[in-house]
């Protein structure tokens, strides 16, 4: 799936076992991300407005690899790494 | 005595919230421009560009800046002497006519994203009608009005404690900020109200958020209350935990820090914190009875000319011949370029489809072999093949292809060799 933001535990876990990966794009990028989206139509559930099931055929679509195959989370990494460095900017 | 005609509240609150969906306020872009300037980490100055392009092309193509047009919440302070020049509707219902108005406007239609019946049937109320409303009597002769159009994403982060009179609120901060995850979409700012009784506190820490980012000068100029010595050292810390934007490590996680606060009992300390994202979105009008207040277009330089490249690294991905082997060499932190098709699905989508497999029915479509990208676009307009479409997924969605996984295989590929959970 894509999506925004981090996955849990529980996500990171099944995307682990099934070797498959959780790609994010940027979340209030949306009119920017629109321009990746060459056309649009609803195949089920029009009832449900803005929630109906919408097929996309996108091109260059920008997303970052956030959890990859192994299980490792740039969520998790990400924060720690730049916390470190942090630290060790106001220290030095 | 003021006269202030009914339309001129309408019109005035329809112009704000069309006017907040697509222009960021100045000093906001400002803030994220510096921050993507001294920005180290990559993968977070990445983010900041994007941020910073998608604002300028909605400054100039008029749409939202974010497929979350939000919900409508308006702090009113009205005059004493002030009276309601042949009104037919109640204050509340002139704000509601106004953001009618604002999202149906065909010319930028705004997504609806107000339920009614919240823990019932969940019904969309089609208008993003009914606004959040906060009214105060005050001395003088006009109407003072703060709009915003809050983010659902980072209304969702939102954190209340009643702290014992000793306890440290920098302390609470820091403990809590990392529990909010990226889902708040940092950059952003913390508003945060403390004192009052529970209540008065988040009251406090939404109005905070109404107010421009001044954190620089703060420093500059010296704090001269508690509480802006608090806005200072909250700042501070929040920033040394790393985050950064979208929660993938950098040196900026906050752009401002917020703080209203009000006299307390003895016994208390009650303190909320209210997220604001990078869609930040909000206008100020005065009513004096000379007429609507509308808001003035800023001009198109305060925006950063940016170019963002991805890059020679970046893969190109197509989904419809994807493989296993593919999805598995991808790195943490690559940029992938997708091309090819993709499903759209939300809550209500994945709550229909969860009835009918426990039923036992058919799906409607295959899902079989598909992506899914949890998103609610906004609807087109003109020559659009869609409104803005960001993202917002949710762990029910990965619920569902465990659950759908049990029970008829449906949504096998996906796990198997897509893109995704």
């Amino acid at each position: 799936m894509v999506g925004k933001a981090e996955r849990g535990p529980v996500a990171i876990e099944a995307i682990k076992k099934h070797q498959a990966a959780y790609l994010m794009a940027v979340g209030g990028a949306a009119y920017l991300v629109a321009q990746a989206i060459k056309s649009s139509r609803i195949i089920a559930f029009e009832d449900l407005g803005m929630e109906a099931i919408h097929e996309f055929v996108v091109e260059d679509m920008p997303v970052t690899v956030a959890v990859d195959a192994e299980g490792t989370s740039v969520h998790q990494t990400g924060p720690a790494e730049w916390a470190q460095k942090i630290l060790a900017k106001n220290i030095g | 005595m003021t006269a202030i005609r009914q339309d001129d509240l309408i019109d005035s609150v329809a112009d704000a919230l069309q006017f907040i969906s697509y222009y960021h306020p100045v000093d906001f872009i400002q803030a994220v421009n510096e921050a993507y300037e001294r920005e180290e980490s990559p993968a977070a100055k990445d983010a900041l560009a994007q941020i910073l392009i998608n604002s300028r092309m909605s400054a100039m193509g008029h749409r939202p800046l974010c497929q979350d047009t939000g919900i409508v919440t308006v702090f009113i302070k009205v005059g004493m002497h002030v009276t309601w020049d042949g009104a037919t509707m109640s204050v509340t219902d002139m704000i509601n006519e106004g953001v009618r108005r604002a999202y149906t406007h065909p010319d930028n239609v705004l997504r609806a994203s107000i339920l009614e019946d919240p823990d019932g049937a969940r019904k969309n109320t089609k208008d993003n009608t009914p606004a959040v409303i906060h009214y105060e009597i005050v001395e003088g002769h006009t109407v003072d009005v703060q709009v915003a159009a809050k983010g659902g994403g980072s209304e969702n982060k939102s954190k209340m404690v009643m702290l014992n009179p000793s306890d440290s609120i920098v302390d609470w901060v820091v403990k809590t900020v990392p529990t909010m995850g990226a889902g708040w979409c940092p950059p952003g700012m913390l508003g945060i109200g403390i004192g009052g009784t529970a209540e008065k506190a988040a009251v406090m820490a939404k109005e905070s958020l109404m107010d421009p980012i001044d954190i620089h000068e703060l420093r500059e100029r010296g704090p001269k209350t508690r509480a802006e010595e608090l806005r200072l050292e909250i700042f501070e810390a929040v920033n040394n935990l790393g985050i950064g934007a979208q929660g993938l490590g950098g040196l900026t996680t906050v752009l401002d820090i917020k703080i209203k606060d009000y006299p307390t009992h003895a016994a208390s300390k009650p303190v909320a914190m209210i997220p604001n994202c990078a869609a930040t979105r909000h206008a100020h009008f005065v009513l004096d009875g000379s007429g609507p207040a509308l808001q003035k277009a800023p001009s198109i330089d305060q925006w950063p000319d940016i170019t963002w490249d991805v890059g020679p690294s970046a893969r190109r991905v197509n989904l419809d011949t994807l493989t296993r082997d593919e999805v598995t060499s991808w790195k943490p932190g690559e940029t992938l370029l997708l091309n090819g098709v993709m499903l759209t699905g939300r809550d209500a989508a994945h709550q229909r489809i969860v009835a009918m497999l426990n039923r036992g029915e058919t799906l409607p479509v295959d899902l079989s072999g598909k992506v899914i990208y949890y998103v609610g676009p906004v609807d087109p307009v003109r020559d659009e093949v869609v409104g803005p479409a960001g993202l917002r997924p949710r762990l029910e969605w990965i619920n569902l292809l465990i659950k759908c996984l049990s029970k008829q295989g449906c949504l096998r590929w996906l796990v198997r060799r897509s893109v995704g959970l």
